[in-house]
């Protein structure tokens, strides 16, 4: 009797049969789990990027069961399952690799964020159709084939495809929380991917055990494809694009967080007093022009980078002796926190909140010792939302003089739920009476789209809300208070410029033609936490200018 | 002392006390009292501008559309907003006319200066085009993927057929 005919009439045990289907569950969510990671060093993890990701792996499901019903009818399917386990598991292990190549080549260079947000959209969907598509579209085959395997008779069918979807999904309920939060923070991508590959591998040779194939072709066609995999999957990442080896850019430090790719870059910069000094930046994800922290060697300002502009938040609280709290919400690797502090001195009693733990991480590691030590008033929580912390976690702490909100998310825009009427109500809520919130807004134009919705939402909830430019720079500095208009300009005049902010920000901020002042917007037009539409604003925008 | 030269110094007082927004409201009434008064255009241009009030700038030109085409400097503030906001092949068609104008030498020098930095952001956005029509051949080859492995799986289903349930004949 054939192999194929003896395992039909056999009908393939049932505990095979669960475990192929566990295994194909587990990896399909790994590789859609960590493809975003591998995608995000060059594209970002934007929402944008999250849904091609998710659209272009359900399409490959579909097209794949499909596919697998087809060869399943017609009996291929003894034949066929352990090429397409040792084939998907092959390419699995090339992606660490494959997927960074392609993303190379398609975006080659840094381009500013204006110019890439186009790119990166559609980049990202198309590297995950050619990187990451053809090994979960014969992922999704599996699971007819097993019915189609585990059925002996029809009276077995109902209870095969049941054991079949539900082995597939405890493996891609495994899959996915193993992926977030063991195998990428422990094994990287690259193992997390070859783990992927050597289950998928095995499944193979499961299969090829079952039917008890005594000939070596397809043995040896296995290890071969494991072989060719692992061998290209192991491959060096490119260089990020966005290093500038004109400023001697190097990277110091490289980690895959639990929530992103975290990098710490130094180079050098000349500043405003002829000085060239050594810079550290903390970059994520796709990086761009974009940095999340920046600290220059021997100052607490950053070079006349909008941080400085937090700088003028000290001037507004009031002159004395007396403890200044201050709260720095996404406070990253603390640029803000060093800004403020600069200016209060031992009075700075600070709380820096940033949910990556990672950040907080490479922080101790990398910037604190690079200059001056840390003020002993500050508190860094990690691991911790903005929203939970001022809603949830921080409710009980005594209010506060300042906020500093700087959440930016992939570069780009700042998550919905931290740019909501409740949300900045519950800001306000947590102010001492005169207390200033001071949010960093990116846009292109003093009276832009993502600009004026925030803005204009937040003076619905404070009574005075202004803003500024940041140089020519694309960032906004957006200030709540309960004060009369203009007081931020009139307050720095007739004041001495702390030494080492830039000069050109410190004349800026004293003028009065520097700021806008905000009316509320109508009530249907606010951000909410129900209507909330700053992605699409954010898209708007950057779509738009990337045409020049 | 006339009214524009009244406006012009009370503005300068306010610019230097830092009160650039007043400095401004005072040229503009200035300006609506007499819309050809010489310097008070140029003044209230540059502090729109310094200021990075594009918008408003961009649109008090549009009132003064003659003006704008006469004056090079006017130009070149107009040229600096339109950069500011991104919209470059706009601004390239100011700072070329000012470079060609016989505007003083430094003035057609700081036109040169930003013709040279937007020729580079219209290549930088050539460049990100072209990027964007790698990403679409990299989509349509993934495509072509796919279509191939449906492809492979009914021709393999079609010789089965041919062939008989067990592949023998």
């Amino acid at each position: 009797m054939a192999p194929a005919e003896a395992s039909r009439a056999r009908g393939f045990p049932l505990p095979a049969t669960g475990l192929l289907a566990f295994a194909g569950g587990f990896a399909t969510m790994v590789v859609e789990l960590a493809a975003v990671r591998v995608l995000a060093p060059s594209f970002g993890d934007s929402i944008p990027v999250w849904t091609n990701v998710i659209g272009v792996i359900l399409l490959s499901l579909a097209l794949g069961a499909y596919a697998g019903g087809f060869l399943a009818d017609r009996g291929l399917a003894e034949r066929t399952l352990p090429l397409l386990l040792g084939l998907s598991g092959g390419l699995v292990l090339a992606i660490p690799a494959l997927a960074p190549r392609l993303a190379h080549w398609v975006l080659p260079e840094a381009f500013p964020l204006d110019r890439a947000y186009p790119v990166l959209v559609e980049a990202s969907l198309s590297v995950t159709l050619l990187a990451f598509a053809p090994p979960v579209l014969m992922l999704g085959a599996l699971s007819p084939m097993l019915i189609r395997l585990g059925s002996a008779d029809i009276l077995r069918v109902g209870r095969t495809a049941g054991l079949v979807y539900a082995t597939g999904t405890i493996g891609a309920l495994l899959g996915t929380f193993l992926t977030t939060y063991w195998l990428v923070p422990g094994l990287g991508l690259p193992g997390t991917y070859r783990l992927a590959g050597l289950v998928l591998i095995g499944s193979a040779v499961l299969v090829l055990l079952i039917h008890r194939r005594a000939d070596r072709g397809p043995v040896v066609g296995l290890v071969l494809v494991a072989a060719g995999g692992w061998l290209f999957g192991s491959a060096d990442e490119p260089a990020p694009v966005w290093l500038d080896e004109g400023a001697h850019e190097r990277v110091l430090a490289r980690v895959d967080s639990r929530y992103q790719r975290l990098w710490v870059v130094e180079g050098e910069e000349v500043g405003e007093d002829g000085r060239r000094r050594r810079v550290r930046s903390l970059r994520i994800n796709e990086g761009l022009d974009s940095f999340h922290s920046v600290k220059l060697e021997g100052t607490p300002y950053t070079g006349g980078r909008y941080y400085d502009s937090f700088a003028l938040l000290p001037f507004l609280c009031e002159p004395g002796d007396g403890e200044v709290r201050v709260l720095s919400l996404g406070c990253a690797a603390g640029s803000i926190l060093r800004v403020v502090h600069a200016g209060l001195g031992a009075r700075c009693h600070g709380v820096g909140v940033e949910l990556d733990p990672g950040v907080l991480a490479l922080a101790e590691e990398w910037f604190r010792p690079f200059g001056e030590p840390p003020p002993a008033t500050t508190r860094y929580l990690g691991d911790l939302g903005a929203r939970v912390y001022v809603q949830s976690v921080g409710r009980d702490e005594p209010p506060f003089d300042l906020i500093c909100l700087d959440t930016y998310r992939s570069q780009f825009y700042i998550p919905a739920h931290l740019a909501t009427r409740e949300f900045f109500r519950a800001l306000r809520g947590r102010l001492k009476p005169g207390g200033v919130l001071a949010i960093n807004v990116g846009d292109f134009s003093p009276r832009g789209p993502v600009l004026s919705a925030v803005a204009g939402t937040m003076a619905a909830e404070f009574p005075t809300v202004e803003s500024f430019r940041v140089g020519k720079q694309r960032n906004f500095l957006v200030l709540g208070h309960d004060r009369a208009p203009g007081e931020v300009a009139r307050v720095l005049r007739g004041r001495e410029r702390p030494a080492g902010l830039s000069r050109d920000l410190w004349d800026a901020a004293q003028r009065s033609g520097a700021y806008w002042t905000w009316e509320a917007l109508p009530d249907d037009r606010c951000l909410t936490d129900d209507h909330n539409d700053l992605l699409r604003l954010h898209e708007v925008l950057y779509s738009r200018l990337g045409r020049g | 002392m006339t009214p524009r030269q009244d406006a012009l110094k009370r503005a300068l007082e306010l610019d230097a006390e830092h009160r650039s927004k007043e400095a401004c409201a005072v040229l503009r009434e200035a300006l609506e009292h007499d819309p050809h008064a010489p310097d008070v255009l140029p003044r209230l241009a540059y502090l729109l501008n310094r200021d990075g009030r594009e918008d408003e700038l961009l649109a008090l030109l549009g009132e003064h559309g003659r003006a704008v085409l006469e004056d090079p400097y006017l130009r070149l503030q107009r040229g600096e907003a339109l950069s500011s906001l991104g919209r470059h092949r706009e601004a390239r068609v100011d700072f070329v006319a000012v470079r060609a104008s016989g505007a003083p030498e430094p003035l057609r020098d700081r036109a040169q200066a930003f013709l040279d930095w937007t020729d580079q952001e219209l290549a930088s956005i050539d460049d990100a085009l072209a990027a964007l029509g790698r990403a679409r051949l990299c989509g349509a080859g993934g495509l072509v993927v796919l279509a191939g492995m449906c492809g492979a799986a009914w021709l393999l289903r079609r010789r089965q057929r041919l062939l008989g349930p067990d592949g023998e004949g």
